[in-house]
């Protein structure tokens, strides 16, 4: 399964989205390559998307946001993308985890949402394997990323 | 005896008429010939091929060289050279436009484009910030408006001198899309008056009363005569290329220096057949 193609660093990466939270548009973003000979896949990059927003940009930084969603309030102020709160929600507590974008929306995840996004997120890598990904991942800049999402489509207006 | 009389009377009667007959055919027919001989019936011209001998024939153009994008060249040989429109200041203002609209690097964002808010952590493991989206060509944008205004000007018919001040007025009233221009004018100016500030600078050869400016202040008021301006400009929006870009928190333009542009004393002798 592994054996070795060459470690391309073109911008030939294509992109396929989970959507891991349709309401709170929360989406993974995996970059495969695709080796034409021997018509195979290899993963090679795993980004968190919430709304029009990158979260995180690869595999160790995805893989926290990971923990912490199942961690749910367990997890605490060194939290590093989520952050446990409590709301009350017609006159009773409710625990969510909360996402802060950039421009200063707040997301709050609930705990049946959290739990839904890491069976999905377990669904999406089932049958890939990791060892390409850990070895090559691509490291991309701003510019291989504009020049990738223009390609698959990403930064077309679809209304 | 009598019949005798009467036949001959009758003879002598026919011989009268048909004489007087004779005589009013001849009358009718005269003026005619009359008007023959006075109107010439049109000759059937004969094609007369004059050959020039090109070569010889030499005017004074800028070498194509100066414009560096293959469009802006197909502009000058389609307005200067085959219009000849060679008087000054005309001829140096347009080129210099030309040579504006080629070295610019500046866009606008499309209509039809999504932001995507990118955070990436470099190799040093320090985060880099950035926004991609979908741009338009400035230079792209405006060499397809002018071909659109040309083209409404093949098919409408409109003074030579009409043709040149709508040409300039259009090249100079989009001027304030190009960022490197942008250090000519004070900061805190309004669109209409950067628009005007930048046509003065760019407009310099021509008097303050020429008919350039009049026409500025049209497209300013969005005049009805002009309309066709607009339509041109919004035909080439919509049929745009569009390109990825990614806006990282500074921007650096470079500057395009109004005195390097080229000036008239840069101009050759060069034949029509050297286009």
């Amino acid at each position: 399964m592994d054996e070795m193609i060459e470690n391309y660093n073109g911008n030939n990466i294509i992109i396929s989205d989970v959507s891991l939270n349709n309401d709170k548009h929360i989406k993974l973003l995996r970059g495969f390559e695709v080796d034409e000979s021997g018509k195979k896949k290899y993963m090679r990059n795993v980004v968190i998307m919430v709304e029009d927003e990158f979260i995180t940009s690869n595999v160790a930084d995805t893989m926290i946001f990971k923990e912490e969603l199942a961690l749910f309030n367990f997890g605490d102020k060194q939290n590093k993308y989520l952050f446990p709160s409590s709301r009350t929600i017609e006159q009773k507590k409710a625990n969510s985890l909360d996402l802060k974008l950039r421009d200063g929306k707040v997301i709050h995840i609930t705990r049946s949402e959290a739990r839904a996004m890491i069976e999905l997120w377990k669904m999406a890598f089932k049958t890939y394997t990791f060892s390409r990904l850990l070895e090559f991942e691509k490291e991309q800049t701003l510019e291989t990323w504009t020049v990738a999402l223009e390609a698959n489509g990403y930064l077309q207006l679809s209304e | 005896m009598y019949i005798a009389i009467i036949v001959i009377l009758i003879f002598a009667l026919i011989i009268y008429y048909t004489s007087k007959i004779g005589v009013d055919d001849e009358q009718e027919i005269e003026p005619e010939n009359c008007i023959q001989d006075r109107v010439p019936q049109p000759e059937t011209s004969k094609e007369v091929v004059l050959y020039f001998n090109t070569d010889m024939v030499k005017f004074a153009f800028y070498h194509v060289h100066v414009l560096l994008n293959y469009q802006s060249r197909k502009f000058y040989k389609k307005v200067v050279v085959d219009k000849l429109f060679l008087d000054e200041p005309f001829h140096t203002t347009f080129i210099q436009l030309l040579q504006i609209y080629d070295h610019t690097e500046s866009w606008i964002k499309s209509q039809k484009t999504k932001e995507i808010k990118l955070k990436i952590r470099t190799k040093n493991g320090s985060f880099q910030e950035g926004t991609s989206f979908k741009v338009y060509s400035i230079s792209e944008i405006i060499f397809d408006f002018l071909g659109n205004i040309l083209e409404h000007f093949d098919n409408n018919r409109y003074s030579k001198n009409d043709q040149k001040n709508v040409i300039l007025a259009a090249l100079a009233w989009k001027l304030d899309l190009v960022m490197e221009l942008k250090y000519l004018c004070e900061k805190d100016l309004n669109c209409i008056e950067r628009r005007e500030c930048l046509g003065n600078k760019i407009l310099k050869h021509h008097e303050k009363n020429h008919d350039v400016f009049q026409i500025l202040r049209m497209l300013e008021a969005r005049h009805e005569k002009l309309l066709f301006v607009f339509e041109a400009y919004e035909k080439a929006l919509k049929w745009q290329r569009e390109y990825p870009y990614v806006q990282k928190d500074k921007e650096q333009h470079k500057n395009i220096h109004l005195e390097n542009l080229v000036t008239k004393n840069s101009k050759k002798l060069i034949s029509l057949d050297a286009f």
